[in-house]
């Protein structure tokens, strides 16, 4: 995670991940926004791995998972000042100090211990599927940028898929984020162009993609065929943010 | 000589409903009329916006208030904007979260529809404008006579056009209203519906027209509890979907 992604040369994978895992929680909290009020409509685990594997999120938060978005939304570990355009109301734009939230800071390590952190995943949906019987299962965005270091995944992956909540199953969307900028490739509906035995693993976890997020990767401008499954593979910084934003909005609530 | 005029009169009767799990106070369907200058008007606050409800009763209340005839796209534009710099200043001072300032820089929107009557002779004409998908429906002698600006069931729910607060987008809003008008004959009756009940009055209306006697009945009758339990009961046997419902029927006397 340490490595330079993408084209800016300053931008390193871990510092465009925290960035895009801190956006896509801020956009999920604005979507539970109402006026003053957030409605609970999403609870958050963040679980992060490398050095050492466990619950990501930082400040009041440490250690917590199954958190719901109002108490994510109240406790950032910190608010930074940046600037954003927004309309002048007559027509054009301004820059506008905004303060935007941070819950995580970029993290690298060497270390891959996927099926460690597939486990406490699995024990963490085995706890919530346990007590929100009739609930919406759980859609878990699992985000990589290498082969797994502590074995196989594909056991306890298929663990996950194989969760289900109200006799839906739960929503499973692999992504492997690559610096070389090799071919990347996005929600395959098969795993004949997939190089290597890594990759199938991944694409193998991976649900098909429900009808409604196929819908938004198509608002994006990705084409999806029949049977596109929730991976991609090589995905470069835009494919990473569009991962996020393919996993999170269509359960917009309105 | 002197010619007798006797312009009908007009009977209103209202509903307003939450979406099932909400309160009242989180309903952001809002209505208002002026039985003396024959104003009528329902709106629609959208649940992505900031105080949606806020700006939805703004719109109706001042609608019905206004004074002028509301013709040109320049009286219309200083109108909404006029609202809108009003929806701004209720929060400018205020201290808000970091998630409700964010929210409050998109502002609110709001689908509206509103009706009013003019004198032509001894009869009324009724005319009418629209923006997003609240509707009016014109029911004569128990079946539509019109419905504007939707009249297919099927039409609902493909992210309406709506009007925003923020005055800097409301213009291509404004310069896509709706019009229609029509003779309004003794008996008729006139609904302002916002999406969820419009899009089930349309379907009523074909399959099940003895539905919308009864809710009319119960109207007319005006007893919360026996609306709130058909309201219900529709929505049980999913012939409406879970929305907040707002009615206003405005009957010409026979």
């Amino acid at each position: 995670m340490s490595d330079v992604f993408g084209t800016e040369n300053s931008l390193r994978k871990a510092d465009f991940v925290a960035d895009v895992v801190n956006r896509t929680i801020h956009d999920l909290v604005i979507r539970c926004t109402r006026t003053e009020e957030i409605r609970d409509y999403y609870y958050l685990s963040v679980i992060g791995y490398g050095g050492t594997v466990g619950p990501a999120f930082g400040g009041s938060l440490v250690g917590r998972t199954a958190i719901p978005i109002s108490e994510v939304a109240g406790m950032p570990a910190r608010l930074e000042d940046r600037t954003k355009k927004v309309s002048d109301n007559a027509g054009g734009v301004v820059d506008t100090k905004i303060r935007f939230p941070i819950w995580m800071d970029p993290v690298s390590n060497g270390a891959t211990p996927m099926c460690q952190a597939f486990g406490i995943v699995r024990d963490l949906l085995d706890q919530w599927v346990l007590e929100h019987k009739n609930g919406f299962p759980p859609t878990i965005l699992h985000l990589t940028d290498g082969e797994s270091t502590d074995g196989d995944p594909s056991q306890v992956g298929q663990e996950i898929l194989s969760r289900s909540a109200n006799d839906d199953a739960v929503v499973f969307f692999n992504c492997h984020a690559s610096s070389r900028h090799s071919l990347k490739i996005e929600y395959p509906s098969n795993d004949s162009q997939l190089p290597d035995e890594f990759s199938k693993t991944l694409f193998n976890l991976s649900s098909p993609l429900p009808e409604a997020f196929q819908r938004v990767a198509g608002e994006l401008g990705i084409k999806t065929e029949v049977g596109a499954r929730g991976f991609v593979f090589n995905g470069d910084p835009v494919s990473v943010a569009q991962f996020f934003e393919i996993g999170t909005r269509p359960a917009n609530l309105r | 000589m002197t010619e007798s005029r006797v312009i009908p009169d007009l009977s209103v009767s209202c509903y307003l409903a939450p979406k099932q799990g909400s309160e009242a106070r989180e309903c952001e369907d809002s209505y208002s009329f002026n039985k003396t200058r024959r104003r009528f008007c329902i709106a629609d606050g959208a649940t992505e916006g900031f105080a949606s409800r806020y700006w939805a009763r703004l719109l109706v209340k001042h609608w019905t208030q206004y004074k002028k005839p509301f013709e040109t796209l320049e009286e219309r534009a200083a109108w909404a904007k006029s609202l809108g710099d009003r929806f701004d200043e209720r929060w400018r001072d205020r201290q808000l979260s970091w998630f409700a300032e964010e929210k409050a820089r998109s502002g609110a929107y709001a689908a509206f529809v509103a009706l009013w009557f003019v004198e032509q002779g001894s009869h009324l004409r009724w005319r009418a404008i629209a923006i997003g998908d609240a509707c009016l429906v014109v029911w004569r002698q128990k079946a539509i006579l019109t419905s504007f600006p939707l009249d297919d069931p099927q039409n609902f729910g493909f992210r309406p056009i709506l009007l925003p607060s923020k005055s800097s987008v409301q213009n291509t809003t404004l310069e896509g209203i709706e019009e229609r008008t029509g003779e309004a004959l003794p008996g008729d009756v006139l609904f302002l519906l916002t999406d969820a009940i419009a899009a089930w009055f349309l379907r009523a209306a074909k399959h099940a027209p003895e539905q919308i006697l009864e809710f009319e009945e119960m109207l007319n009758r005006g007893i919360r509890n026996d609306l709130d339990e058909f309201i219900e009961r529709a929505r049980s046997n999913g012939s409406l979907r879970n929305d907040d419902v707002g009615v206003l029927r405005t009957q010409v006397a026979p």
